[in-house]
C-alpha cells in the first residue's frame, strides 16, 4: 500500500514539474523541506526526514477556481515517537499509569481502573490503531510516511457572497501564537511552530460595506450530530478591526477521543496603541455538555483568552508578547492527566497548564539572516520552551534554518522539563 | 481699468507657486482612474547578489486604492498586499496560511520584501499631515530645472526625521529625493527615470532606491503600464485578497 501511494506521489509529483501548461489561469508551486534533528538525551538519536508540498490553483473563470494542496512527509530515518519525552516526564508518567507492554503489544493497566477511565484508555488505543495520527503528518513528533491531501476546494464567487467547499484552511482569531476563538484548523501541539490543519467544510461568505463580513461555516463528520458549524461577523471601527462568533463544536476526532460537545461564543479584535503599537486580543466562552447534561446547564463552562502586542523597532528588531489565560488547565502540574492530554491533543485547550506568556523577538542582518528567539513560558509549573533560530536566504527560493528546542523546567514532571532538547537543520526549496 | 486688469494677469504669471500648490499640482499627476502594471524589483546588496522579484500592480482612484501582488520568486508567490486611504491602512495576505492580517503602524518604516523601500516609501501617504515642509528653492537636478522641497517630522514616529525632494518644473513629477535618519544622516537616495507620457499620464520606467547606510540599492522596473482600463471596487478589499 506504502509502495502503492509512493508511486502515486512521484507520479503526480513528476506530471505537476513536467506540465508547462502553467499560465494566467493554472499556477503550480510548492516546496521540499528536509530536516534533520539530534535529540540530545540518553541514548542520542539522529533523526531524517522530508516533507514535499505541491500547490496547485486553476482559475476555472471569474466565477470560480479550484486549489488542491498536497503534502507528502517522507521519514528518512524513523524514531519511535516518545523519545522526544524524558523519563519521568508528565506524558511518560501518563503512559506508564495507564499502559502496559504485554507480548500482544500495549494494552491498558487494568488494576485500579474505574470503568470510566477504562472506557477512555480503550477508546484512545483505537484511535492509535484507527490512525487518528495521520492528522499530525507534519510532525517530528511522529514521524511516518504520510500523504495527505491538506487542501482540495472549489470556491465560488458571487455579486456579494463567496462560497468555500471542500478541504481548506479557515482563518479566524487574531492571536499569533494562540487562537482560542479558531475551533476549525486543529494546531499540533508537539509542534508549536507548525502549521495548522485543513479542514473539511462549506464556507459561506456574505460581504458588505468595505470590510465587513458575515461568514457561515459547517464542517460535517460522519453523521449530523458530529457537525461543527458556527457563524462570525467581523468588521472595523476606525483603526480597529473586530469579530464576534459563535459556534457549536462536535466532530468524529472529539468523538473519538470522548470529548463533550461544547457551545462557544468568541470575540477578537486587532489595532494599534500608542501611535503604531501593534495591539490584539481574542476570547471564547465555552459551554461543554457532559453526558447526561442539558445545555442549558453551565456548570462546567469555562474562558479562555489571549491578549498581546507587537512593535518593530526602526533598527528592524521586532518583538512580540503574548498571554494566553485557559480555563481547562491546571496549576499545579500534578494534576495533568490524561484527560488534560486528550483536551490537548484534540484541540481544545493549546498548552495543559492555565496561564502562558511567550514571547517572539526577530531581528535580520547582513541582507539573508535573520536571526529569532520564540520563548514559551508555563509560569504554572515552572517550566519553558526556548526556540532560537537562525535563518539565512541561501538563494530567493532556497533557505536554510539552523534551530534548536531547549526545554528547562524545575523537573521532568514538568511540562517542558520533561521534553528532550533537539537540534535540527532545515533546507527548503521552494519551486 | 483695462491696465490694471493686464496688471493683474502678468502679476498673476510671476507669482511664484506656494509649496502646497506646487505638491498639489505633483499629486495631480496621480489622478488616473486606475492603472494595472507589471513590475520587476531588482534588489542590489552590497555583497554583489542580486535578487529579483516581479510583482503586479491594481490602483484605483490616483493610487488611494493599491493591490499588489507577488508572482516571483516562488517563495512568496501569491503574497499579496492591499493599501488604501493612501497607504494609511496596509493588510498583508499570506495564502499559504490564507491569513489576512493588517499591518500596524510600525510595521510601515520596515523593508518591504527585503527591498531598500520600506512600506510607507512603497505607498503615497500624505506626507503633509505628518512633516512641517517648506519650499528651500529651485535647483538643477538631473539637467532639469526643480523645485527642493523640505520636510521636517512633526514626531518622532514616522520613517524619516526629515527628507528633501526634487519636483520638475516642467510637469511637476518628483525626480528625486534625499532621506536622513532619526540622527540627520543621510539613509536613503531616491532618483527617478525613464519619465515619458502615457495617454494622458506622465510616468516613471524605473525608480531607484539607494540605501548609503547598507550600501544597497533597489530599482523597480515597470514592464508594462495600463491606464483607465477600469477595475472593481471589491478587487480592493479584504475579499479581493483572497479572490
Amino acid at each position: 500500500m506504502k509502495n502503492i501511494r509512493s508511486f502515486l506521489f512521484v507520479v503526480i509529483a513528476a506530471a505537476a514539474f513536467l506540465c508547462q501548461a502553467e499560465d494566467q489561469y493554472l499556477k503550480l508551486g510548492g516546496y521540499l523541506e528536509s530536516r534533520m534533528s539530534y535529540f540530545a538525551y540518553g541514548d542520542e538519536i539522529t533523526t531524517a526526514n522530508a516533507l514535499f508540498r505541491m500547490e496547485g490553483d486553476y482559475d476555472v473563470s471569474d466565477k470560480g477556481k479550484v486549489e488542491a494542496h498536497l503534502l507528502y512527509f517522507y521519514d528518512m530515518q524513523p524514531v519511535d515517537p516518545f523519545s522526544g519525552f524524558k523519563e519521568g516526564s508528565v506524558y511518560d508518567r501518563i503512559i506508564d499509569k495507564y499502559y502496559q507492554e504485554t507480548l500482544d503489544g500495549i494494552s491498558p493497566v487494568l488494576d485500579d481502573l474505574t470503568p470510566d477511565e477504562l472506557d477512555l484508555l480503550n477508546r484512545i488505543l483505537d484511535i492509535y490503531s484507527s490512525g487518528y495520527f495521520d492528522h499530525v503528518s507534519y510532525s517530528s513528533f511522529f514521524p511516518k510516511e504520510t500523504l495527505v491531501m491538506d487542501r482540495a476546494f472549489i470556491k465560488l464567487f458571487f455579486s456579494s457572497s463567496d462560497l468555500v467547499f471542500g478541504k481548506q484552511q479557515i482563518a479566524w482569531g487574531t492571536g499569533y501564537v494562540f487562537n482560542p476563538t479558531d475551533i476549525w484548523n486543529i494546531k499540533d501541539p508537539s509542534d508549536p511552530d507548525g502549521p495548522k490543519i485543513g479542514v473539511l467544510a462549506a464556507n459561506l461568505d456574505f460581504f458588505f460595506g468595505e470590510n465587513s463580513s458575515f461568514n457561515i461555516i459547517a464542517a460535517p463528520g460522519s453523521n449530523f450530530d458530529n457537525m461543527k458549524y458556527g457563524f462570525r461577523l467581523k468588521s472595523t471601527a476606525g483603526r480597529y478591526e473586530y469579530s464576534f462568533s459563535a459556534v457549536r463544536d462536535k466532530s468524529d476526532d472529539a468523538t473519538l477521543l470522548g470529548l463533550p460537545e461544547r457551545v462557544q461564543i468568541g470575540s477578537d479584535f486587532s489595532g494599534e496603541i500608542f501611535s503604531g503599537v501593534g495591539f490584539f486580543g481574542e476570547a471564547a466562552l465555552s459551554n461543554p455538555r457532559y453526558a447526561g447534561m442539558e445545555l442549558s446547564e453551565t456548570d462546567s463552562a469555562y474562558f479562555q483568552f489571549c491578549t498581546g502586542f507587537d512593535y518593530t523597532f526602526k533598527s528592524g528588531l521586532y518583538v512580540l508578547g503574548e498571554y494566553y489565560y485557559n480555563g481547562l488547565g491546571e496549576n499545579d502540574h500534578k494534576n495533568y492527566d490524561l484527560a488534560a492530554f486528550t483536551r490537548l491533543t484534540g484541540g481544545v485547550m493549546s498548552g495543559l497548564a492555565e496561564n502562558y506568556i511567550s514571547a517572539v523577538v526577530s531581528y535580520p542582518f547582513l541582507n539573508d539572516y535573520t536571526c529569532t528567539l520564540i520563548g514559551l513560558v508555563n509560569p504554572d509549573d515552572i517550566s519553558c520552551a526556548l526556540l532560537p533560530e537562525l535563518e539565512y536566504a541561501f538563494h530567493q527560493n532556497i533557505m536554510v534554518k539552523l534551530n534548536s528546542n531547549i526545554y528547562l523546567g524545575r523537573s521532568s514532571r514538568t511540562e517542558f522539563g520533561g521534553l528532550v532538547n533537539k537540534i535540527s537543520f532545515c533546507v527548503t526549496g521552494y519551486f | 481699468m483695462k491696465q490694471i486688469f493686464y496688471l493683474l494677469l502678468i502679476f498673476s504669471f510671476c507669482y511664484p507657486l506656494t509649496v502646497d500648490e506646487i505638491l498639489d499640482k505633483s499629486e495631480s499627476n496621480d489622478n488616473f482612474m486606475t492603472s494595472v502594471s507589471s513590475n520587476i524589483e531588482e534588489v542590489h546588496n552590497s555583497d554583489g547578489t542580486v535578487k529579483v522579484s516581479e510583482m503586479k500592480a491594481f490602483s484605483k482612484n490616483g493610487s488611494e486604492k493599491t493591490l499588489m501582488e507577488y508572482t516571483e520568486p516562488k517563495r512568496i508567490r501569491g503574497m499579496k498586499i492591499l493599501m488604501l486611504n493612501k497607504g494609511d491602512d496596509i493588510w498583508f495576505y499570506s495564502n499559504r496560511t490564507n491569513r489576512i492580517r493588517k499591518i500596524a503602524s510600525h510595521q510601515k518604516n520596515q523593508s518591504a520584501n527585503s527591498s531598500d523601500f520600506s512600506y510607507d516609501d512603497m505607498s503615497i501617504s500624505d506626507n503633509r499631515k505628518d512633516y512641517i515642509y517648506s519650499l528651500a528653492g529651485e535647483e538643477n537636478y538631473n539637467g532639469s530645472g526643480c523645485y527642493k522641497i523640505e520636510f521636517k517630522a512633526k514626531e518622532e514616529s514616522v520613517t524619516y526625521s526629515r527628507f528633501v525632494i526634487w519636483i520638475d518644473r516642467s510637469n511637476y513629477l518628483a525626480l528625486g529625493g534625499e532621506f536622513f535618519d532619526e540622527d540627520g544622516k543621510l539613509w536613503k537616495k531616491l532618483e527617478v527615470r525613464e519619465i515619458k507620457k502615457i495617454g494622458k499620464y506622465w510616468t516613471a520606467g524605473e525608480i531607484e532606491m539607494k540605501n548609503i547606510q547598507r550600501d544597497s540599492r533597489t530599482v523597480i522596473k515597470t514592464k508594462e503600464i495600463k491606464f483607465d482600463t477600469g477595475l472593481p471596487d471589491d478587487m480592493f478589499t479584504e475579499r479581493g485578497l483572497r479572490k
